[in-house]
């Protein structure tokens, strides 16, 4: 059960929301279910706001609410009984798949917290992702302020923050990469910064370190099938050697070429590669990350952290071309202050890597091009 | 001779010189593997180049076999009408 305190504010383009009137409507007794589009979005009836409303609507009525962000065809013949929030996957693997989720799975657990301060809220997921709606969810339950604009990118995102003193934020770390790189001159005075849905790199909290020096980091661990693991607070890549022999959330990690979750009975193959460096174990790609060039594989993402690692370089995306030739060839989106000592670095990288790893077509970007859950796209047929 | 021959003599010897080879003469007749200094990442390198570049490709369906720049052009001239 959640209801909107008065505390909660919620700022929106053309709106804002300060201590919120959401009533539940009455409007959808005898519906099977309430359905909102992700496309939906106008500037007089922000998606946010609509959002929440069908929320505390659905619930009202016991009925599920889907949130079709991308406005597929939706079969309402297979939908849960009673209030259920449907959300598409991101379709990372294929296409996207509307997945039904309890409200006490979503809830976060760390609401009421006595020590807490008041935060406002960036929302840079979409909403109607699964991170994007946790996002909202913590910041109606902490009484926090929201500050969200869907069709804004990620540089008027950053312009937001700072307009609006943002101090939380939930975001990717190629999100975040982005963020710093619109923030060399001023920041937000962000106290909470909170990662996940990709490798959060040695160099990548290194630079939040450097440039929010004030906030607490942490990076999630979390899968598709066991929801959140594990979330890191050290500021160090990767996670302690010595979790490998810890529960978590009744789930045992076990380590071979990649990170194993196992119960009693089961084991999940996360499917995410890791190495053993020191007291660390350090996540290297996703095994889908590996591409064959030639007969050669070549492990994308552990590519892609070299080359952020390289000297002039703020944020790469490693990617895969298809070709009749090799299969797969390998490709790179770089973010440079300067794309000649970008290229010099990468040069000397190239000469140490084998010739099938080299990436062979470089292009500069403003802004890595990201997809709508955040993330880099990695094979392009 | 047409612009798409151009195209591809233009990036063919650009991926020759990134290689910080000397690059030969390159002639129509030019076979990639035999007369020129290139490997098999070097053309996949070369096609992808002109996937970008020309917004052609002539391998949506498939693996079409070339030896020569010509039989290159032949292939774009071919997928481009």
């Amino acid at each position: 059960m959640f209801v909107i305190d008065e505390l909660f504010s919620l700022i929106e383009p053309d709106l804002q929301c300060s201590g919120i009137d959401f009533t539940p409507s009455s409007s959808c007794e005898g519906r099977a279910f309430i359905e909102l589009s992700g496309t939906d979005n106008t500037s007089n009836s922000p998606l946010v706001s609509k959002m929440i409303q069908a929320m505390l609507d659905a619930q009202q009525a016991d009925i599920p609410v889907i949130f079709n962000r991308t406005n597929q065809d939706i079969d309402g013949s297979n939908l849960p009984t009673g209030f259920a929030i449907g959300l598409l996957t991101s379709g990372t693997t294929g296409q996207p798949k509307l997945v039904f989720h309890r409200l006490s799975k979503l809830m976060p657990k760390n609401a009421n917290n006595p020590e807490k301060v008041a935060s406002r809220w960036l929302l840079c997921y979409h909403p109607m992702s699964f991170a994007g709606l946790q996002v909202i969810l913590q910041a109606i339950v902490s009484k926090d302020t929201l500050i969200a604009d869907v069709d804004a990118n990620l540089q008027c995102k950053a312009e937001l923050a700072i307009k609006h003193n943002v101090n939380a934020i939930s975001a990717t770390p190629s999100m975040m990469r982005a963020l710093l790189m619109s923030w060399h001159t001023k920041s937000p005075p962000l106290a909470v910064i909170t990662l996940g849905g990709e490798i959060a790199d040695q160099h990548t909290l290194d630079t939040i370190k450097l440039q929010c020096p004030k906030a607490k980091v942490r990076h999630i661990y979390a899968t598709t099938e066991a929801g959140v693991i594990f979330s890191v607070k050290d500021g160090l890549a990767g996670f302690p050697r010595t979790w490998l022999k810890q529960e978590f959330n009744g789930l045992q990690l076990t380590a071979t070429h990649t990170l194993q979750l196992n119960r009693l009975n089961e084991s999940i193959d996360t499917g995410d590669c890791i190495t053993l460096s020191g007291d660390r174990v350090l996540f290297t790609g996703r095994e889908d990350s590996l591409v064959n060039v030639g007969g050669v594989k070549v492990n994308l993402e552990t590519l892609e952290q070299k080359i952020i690692a390289l000297v002039g370089i703020t944020d790469a995306r490693v990617y895969a071309k298809a070709n009749p030739i090799t299969g797969a060839l390998i490709c790179v989106e770089l973010c440079a202050d300067d794309q000649q000592i970008a290229k010099e670095a990468l040069k000397e990288l190239a000469e140490q890597l084998e010739p099938a790893a080299r990436p062979r077509i470089i292009t500069f970007s403003e802004q890595i091009s990201l997809s709508a859950t955040g993330k880099k796209q990695r094979l392009i047929q | 001779m047409s612009n798409l021959a151009d195209i591809i003599l233009n990036e063919t010897r650009q991926i020759i010189e990134n290689k910080a080879e000397v690059c030969p003469e390159i002639t129509v007749e030019s076979e990639f593997l035999v007369d020129l200094p290139m490997d098999s990442l070097d053309l996949a390198t070369l096609i992808v180049t002109l996937e970008l570049t020309t917004g052609i490709d002539p391998f949506r369906d498939g693996f079409k076999t070339f030896h020569s720049i010509a039989e290159l052009i032949a292939l774009y001239e071919g997928a481009a009408v």
